[in-house]
């Protein structure tokens, strides 16, 4: 308030005599001017606390509580070590002094207000002090009870009331709280591209501020939802990770782990992480070719719901944070070719991390043994089981190669001890003695004393070679027996009591959600694996067949099956496969042949020229996500009945994800097998089966360089058998991934011939394999495993789409620059005219 | 929209109502008390438009929201992945705008009382058969009103801002369109009635035409656009028209906030530079937290949501450039406002008793 100090000072004596005495006057201004260089001192004390960083203890304060603590527990500090805290100690007695006089001034102001002449003044003062009090108290209540309306046309910062509702009913417990953390990698679409352009930064900047903007939404649902923002170019990040992980140790390992922006929902020990791209997805294709061709954003909202803005995506994935994590089966006939196969060739090692990271659990099964022996049985074996067995045949070779060397050291160290001159020994006599003895096989010779040191050399190097191997075995011995130990004998024993191989392997399948047959019969280099090796047993395709009865889904990743006739291979007896004749009940059809395209015959013509020259890498081109899967039906009869069917889903989200990454999407596919669908009678596909197409090539039933031929394009002959078939040659794309939800046929058990089975099938077997698997193969493979899991809500969709607005103005035309110029120079010199005008006028009064 | 509230927000929505009929209440008496005033309003209002600070103020202000109209506008044309969603945010939110808008306020409050004391013309004024609060009020209305004119050149960037496309007329008479149409010929009608000098009577007829058509044409055009079907009368836009209406009435709020503040200081003191700058100091603590980001450097993010709280830039790029009304700030600009207006009278009734 307005209140002038002599008129204090006055109201201070009033009741005496009217003026303020001398010495009052004085000793108040002397307590004024402490009180102004007590603030003076006070300021200069905190610049210098500040500039030697004095008071970064308060820095870490998280709550009032804590600031005071900190600050009480400096102020202690600082009077024990007033020599380095000196900028505090001025801190304080700067401010002790102004808090001095300022108490001083209230008590003369309550003087003041206490005298007759003052009555206004009490009164305005108490007023002032009320509406103060009005004022904070408000915006106090403004400020703990925000309410924030959304009036933007279509709602887009409000939760939709039924994930609202849903989200309300969370735990409230403590314990049990939810929280989000968006963690901000700055790496948003880095995981599918090593060469982000700017439609990808552009589109990380928006999906930034989008996934913002949910958060701070979904802070509003209520204190069953905290919300926290980590940004990792934020100086402080590692104080708020720290603070954030401190009771959870999980969602700290997840978060560590991320490689790129993530959405984290933590509850409990349960964490679940989300990428920015499942919330919305960059269309970059679409991105080029809006606006007429001169580029937009165009950004895809995620998520099964009808709001647009991707939230549905985030909701189900808090909702359903407890939910099991589906289990995938591998299905595989030897333990390299395994998820946890050491074969960097053969192993689908890669494939389990992806898995594991992407909320899936995986188990193997080997169903073949005995490779050994070279007499494959069936079996129903755990990768535990395998490699059990395989390291009790390996100990085995090792025990008798250990017992074999032992054996060779013992002899050669009695054979240099007995040509060993001893200390009484003459040269000569020794000499003629092992001449004697040894007359056979030095074949009649006597020995001389140089041919005895050439020889006793000899068996003493022969004894540290020998001693070394043993070493070597030993440890090799060791280091089995150990990994032995590693493994849960017991378990695998307990497995191995059950003779019942049906029993077994439906056991072990019981606990699985989706199973995987990936069948390795020729790879990117050429190399063969012959497909004979993957056939099961009746009995393990029966097990399938009972799997698949139940409702659960198959992913069958099957390569060609051609062989080469100059490798000598006996002709496969075994007859028709006995599984790709289950699926063939479900309408899926493989063909006989693999696809070549132009590469594939450039490079054959190259190994032809140069028989030596090692298979490098070919460059096939990529799958086709762009043309109407139906132009790649197989005889001209199909093509002209071909009905449009809705598009296949799973190819819209693989096409989705294409569209996402624009041209550099990789997924290329050498030596495919076609792959078709030929729905049961009287049934229609309820979407086009077809879910992955080649690029133009052809269909080649001898893929490989025989004699002088080389493989390549030969129009069939009228007569030929395959002709009006789908085995029929032909150039052009082919199909060679199809999925499709069927019902089973009726010819299997009743209980499941009501049941819809989604089946996936891919013709190549290498498509997964390797230690290493490029962004492109694990999004095929989570998103197909995603679909036959019946997750659809976890596939990348294309409905909802979000760009920048434009307005219909060319930049170019003369409407845009009589806006530009208009507006940025025509009003402001319109009001500066108008000053002028009215300053001529008041110049011309 | 309301579907969505819980038990809290219900309750602060029950006091705001509570506050808003108290409002009216005291409007309508404040409304007579300045009618009674208006000759004093009419004279500082029309003072701004003789004085050369206005006109600078207004080449200023324009010159700046026009660069930030152009910047808008490339995005809003531009090819490649950039653009925005709304130019409100673009033009609004950004910090050269504040960076301006900070000296406004000071510039057109600063001489309101100072002015009046330096030159001695106070005691004068308060000899005036009026009441201290109708000064204030005339004073303070006067010069919110001149800001309100300062923003209506802004009108002009809508229709490209918006993307707005042909008028679109439709015979479509019903009676909440008539009511619509009828009342807002009675605002004009009283507008243009007032335009003359025709006495008290002719002026409250003129009033009563002017509220009475206000109340006709919204409620009119609250149930004709709220209706489905065809509209009389509609011009397409492209972009989302909300937030251009939430910006308005933010910046309306804001700045009614930072008059206050200004007029407030202005009673304080005689000189007018000294009142400009304790203004602009004042002003910088809600203007100036949009430059701290503690996040980003070594501060403390304790008292973070406070200084967010308190920042009005950040209120229009959370909330008034996105479409979103949010209570917290336009309580904040209102009991603010009202406090320094209380503050001011409580500073001119204090010449009498020193």
């Amino acid at each position: 308030m307005a209140v002038n100090p002599p008129n204090l000072a006055q109201g201070a004596d009033a009741p005496r005599s009217g003026r303020p005495s001398l010495f009052w006057s004085r000793l108040h201004f002397l307590i004024r001017v402490l009180g102004v260089t007590g603030v003076l001192i006070g300021c200069a004390g905190l610049v210098l606390a500040v500039v030697s960083s004095q008071l970064l203890p308060l820095n870490d304060a998280n709550n009032v509580s804590d600031a005071y603590r900190a600050s009480v527990n400096l102020a202690r500090t600082a009077l024990e070590d007033a020599r380095v805290y000196w900028p505090i100690l001025l801190l304080l007695g700067g401010a002790a002094l102004a808090l001095f006089a300022l108490i001083i001034e209230i008590v003369a102001i309550l003087f003041f207000t206490a005298g007759r002449r003052s009555a206004f003044g009490l009164n305005a003062i108490l007023q002032g002090v009320l509406a103060a009090i009005l004022l904070v108290g408000v915006n106090v209540w403004a400020f703990f009870h925000p309410l924030r309306m959304d009036f933007t046309r279509d709602q887009q910062f409000t939760l939709p009331a039924p994930i609202r509702a849903q989200l309300a009913q969370l735990d409230h417990d403590k314990k049990n709280k939810t929280t989000i953390v968006v963690y901000q990698r700055h790496k948003t679409f880095g995981t599918l591209t090593d060469k982000p352009d700017r439609y990808d930064y552009a589109a990380e900047r928006k999906v930034v501020e989008k996934v913002k903007d949910l958060a701070e939404q979904l802070s509003h649902v209520g204190p069953q939802l905290s919300v926290a923002v980590l940004d990792i170019e934020e100086e402080k990040f590692e104080k708020q990770l720290d603070e954030l992980t401190k009771d959870a140790p999980a969602l700290r390992q997840a978060i560590d782990a991320a490689a790129e922006n993530s959405i984290f929902i933590q509850s409990g020990d349960h964490v679940r992480q989300m990428s920015f791209n499942e919330f919305y997805q960059l269309d970059k294709v679409a991105s080029r070719e809006a606006n007429d061709g001169k580029g937009n954003l165009v950004l895809l909202a995620q998520g099964s719901g009808t709001s647009g803005h991707g939230v549905e995506a985030l909701a189900s994935k808090i909702l359903n944070l407890e939910e099991r994590r589906p289990r995938v089966g591998v299905l595989v006939v030897h333990e390299y070719l395994t998820t946890e196969g050491s074969e960097d060739v053969f192993t689908l090692r890669a494939l389990r991390k992806t898995l594991l990271a992407h909320g899936f659990d995986v188990r193997d099964v080997v169903l073949k043994k005995g490779w050994e022996a070279g007499r494959l049985e069936p079996s129903a074996d755990t990768f535990e089981a395998s490699k059990l067995e395989r390291l009790e045949l390996e100990l085995e070779d090792l025990d008798d190669e250990v017992k074999a060397l032992t054996e060779e050291v013992k002899v050669l160290e009695e054979r240099i001890e007995e040509w060993s001159l001893k200390p009484d020994e003459k040269l000569a006599d020794k000499l003629d003695k092992l001449s004697k003895k040894y007359s056979q096989r030095l074949g009649g010779l006597a020995l001389t004393a140089a041919n005895w040191e050439a020889l006793l050399g000899f068996f003493q190097r022969q004894l540290t070679q020998s001693r070394q191997d043993l070493a070597d075995k030993r440890e090799e011995q060791s280091k089995t027996r150990k990994e032995r130990e590693g493994l849960n004998v017991d378990r695998v024993l307990e497995a191995r009591c059950m003779s019942d191989l049906k029993a077994k392997l439906t056991r072990i399948l019981a606990d699985c959600d989706l199973l995987f047959m990936p069948r390795l019969t020729r790879r990117a280099s050429g190399g063969l694996v012959p497909n004979r090796i993957h056939r099961l047993s009746d009995i393990q395709v029966e097990c399938v067949k009972e799997f698949m009865e139940a409702g659960k889904p198959v992913l069958a990743c099957f390569g060609p099956t051609n062989e080469p006739p100059e490798l000598g291979l006996p002709p496969d007896l075994a007859g028709k496969d006995n599984l790709e004749a289950l699926l063939g009940e479900l309408g899926i059809r493989f063909g006989k042949q693999t696809i070549l395209f132009n590469a594939d015959s450039k490079a054959f013509a190259d190994r032809r020229r140069n028989p030596l020259r090692t298979p490098g890498t070919v460059e096939v081109p990529p799958l086709d996500f762009d043309t109407p899967p139906e132009r790649a039906r197989g005889t001209w009869r199909s093509r002209m009945e071909a009905t449009p069917l809705p598009p296949n889903p799973l190819r819209e989200a693989l096409r989705v994800t294409a569209h996402s990454v624009g041209k550099d999407f990789d997924l290329r596919l050498r030596f495919p097998r076609p792959v078709y669908f030929e729905p049961m009678a009287g049934q229609t596909p309820k979407f086009e089966p077809t879910f992955l197409l080649t690029a133009n090539g052809w269909n080649d039933a001898q893929p490989f360089v025989v004699g002088g031929r080389r493989p390549h394009f030969e129009q069939p002959k009228p007569d030929d058998p395959d002709n009006n078939t789908l085995d029929a040659k032909r150039r052009g794309a082919f199909p060679v991934g199809v999925a499709i939800e069927t019902p089973l046929p009726s010819s299997w058990s009743s209980s499941g011939a009501a049941k819809l089975e989604r089946v996936a099938v891919i013709g190549q077997g290498e498509v997964f394999v390797g230690a290493k698997l490029s962004p492109a193969r694990e999004r095929l493979f989570l998103q197909t495993a995603n679909w036959l899991l019946g997750r659809d809500d976890y596939l990348p969709r294309a409905d909802h789409v979000w760009s920048y607005p434009r307005v219909p103005l060319s930049p170019d035309s003369q409407e845009y620059y009589l806006w530009w110029w208009g507006i940025r120079l025509g009003l402001p010199v319109l009001f500066a005219y108008l000053g002028v005008i009215v300053w001529l006028i008041r110049r011309l009064r | 929209m309301f579907a969505n509230l819980n038990t809290e927000q219900w309750l602060t929505l029950t006091l705001l109502s509570v506050v808003l009929v108290l409002a009216v209440v005291v409007l309508v008496w404040l409304a007579v008390g300045l009618f009674r005033a208006r000759s004093l309003m009419r004279r500082e209002f029309s003072a701004y438009f003789l004085s050369p600070i206005a006109y600078v103020v207004f080449v200023v202000f324009l010159g700046m929201t026009g660069y930030l109209f152009a910047t808008a506008l490339e995005l809003l044309t531009a090819s490649g992945p950039v653009g925005i969603e709304s130019p409100m945010q673009t033009m609004f939110a950004h910090e050269r705008f504040w960076l301006v808008f900070l000296f406004i306020p000071p510039l057109l409050t600063m001489r309101l009382f100072a002015e009046e004391r330096g030159s001695g013309t106070l005691e004068m004024l308060m000899t005036a058969p009026l009441r201290d609060w109708q000064v204030v009020l005339c004073k303070y209305l006067a010069c919110l009103a001149f800001y309100s004119v300062l923003w209506l050149p802004t009108l002009i960037y809508l229709p490209a801002l918006l993307g707005a496309q042909r008028p679109v007329w439709n015979n479509v008479w019903t009676l909440s369109s008539l009511s619509f149409v009828i009342g807002l010929a009675a605002i004009l009608l009283g507008l243009i009635l007032l335009l003359p000098r025709l006495g008290t009577a002719a002026r409250l007829v003129s009033t009563a035409l002017i509220v009475g058509g206000g109340v006709a044409a919204g409620l009119g055009g609250w149930f004709h656009y709220h209706a489905d079907g065809a509209h009389l009368f509609k011009i397409p836009v492209l972009l989302d028209p909300y937030p251009v209406i939430w910006t308005y009435v933010g910046m309306f709020m804001a700045g009614a906030m930072f008059l206050a503040i200004g007029l407030y200081i202005s009673s304080l003191v005689r000189n007018q530079m000294v009142a400009a700058i304790l203004a602009l100091a004042v002003g910088l603590l809600f203007i100036g937290a949009v430059f701290w980001h503690p996040e980003r450097g070594s501060g403390n993010l304790l008292f973070a949501p406070l200084w967010n709280f308190l920042s009005v830039p950040r209120h229009f790029d959370r909330s008034f450039t996105r479409g979103l009304l949010d209570t917290a700030p336009l309580i904040l600009y209102s009991s603010t406002a009202l406090f320094c207006l209380f503050l001011t009278v409580r500073s001119l009734e204090s010449r009498r008793w020193q």
